[in-house]
């Protein structure tokens, strides 16, 4: 009974931290956008290639405008505004399965980094910045999904 | 770790959803509980002995207990 009174109130999205009442993503969205359209203007400014700036801003700010209005939403948002939140996180199955797959995420990434510096140090292969941080982004978030969804599945 | 929560929870008629709205964790932590597959942390498992009024050792059971 308790738990269906604290339901009520709570939102798809929640609202802003500190008890407002504003909606989240009421300051989320156009947040996010702005920063999107940041980023697409520096993308535009320092991009060196053929395609015109214009082009490459808008793809810019298309690409990032998802994942930073997710961003800004999660700074601002009062989890426990959120409809079907849980109270108490840190002590369900979720979060043992969370730390039990970045654990393993760290280990693949300390192997393929360490195996892969050792080739390249050997071989004297030479690769650009941009992809080895992408492989690395890759391996950590390849490596963490495949682990959660084992531990899932396992129950 | 063996536990007694689905006896305990069935003698009070609850459902999982039910039993985990009262201690605050997901329905999915009390699955994996009654299935023996996550031990609970202590002040959840202190929390689990509370609300069935009684103590945890009437509640969990190591594996390896003689």
């Amino acid at each position: 009974m308790e738990h269906a009174t604290q339901e009520q109130g709570r939102t798809r999205w929640g609202r802003l931290r500190g008890g407002s009442s504003t909606p989240a993503m009421a300051i989320a969205i156009p947040a996010g956008l702005v920063l999107a359209v940041l980023v697409g203007v520096i993308a535009a400014a320092m991009w060196d290639a053929p395609t015109p700036p214009v082009v490459v801003g808008i793809g810019f700010t298309v690409v990032t405008l998802p994942a930073l209005v997710g961003l800004v939403w999660a700074f601002l948002v009062d989890r426990n505004t959120l409809r079907g939140a849980i109270d108490r996180p840190e002590e369900s199955v979720e979060g043992a399965w969370y730390d039990k797959a970045a654990q393993g995420a760290f280990s693949d990434i300390l192997l393929i980094v360490g195996l892969g510096t050792a080739f390249l140090a050997i071989t004297g292969i030479r690769i650009d910045v941009l992809i080895a941080l992408i492989g690395v982004l890759l391996v950590a978030m390849g490596g963490f999904s495949v682990r959660y969804l084992v531990a899932r599945r396992r129950g | 770790m063996r536990n007694t929560l689905p006896a305990l929870r069935q003698d009070r008629g609850w459902s999982q959803q039910r039993l985990a709205d009262e201690l605050g964790v997901s329905r999915q932590t009390i699955i994996s509980i009654e299935r023996g597959r996550f031990d609970p942390s202590l002040p959840l498992a202190f929390r689990i002995a509370r609300l069935f009024e009684t103590s945890i050792e009437t509640v969990f059971e190591p594996d390896d207990a003689g």
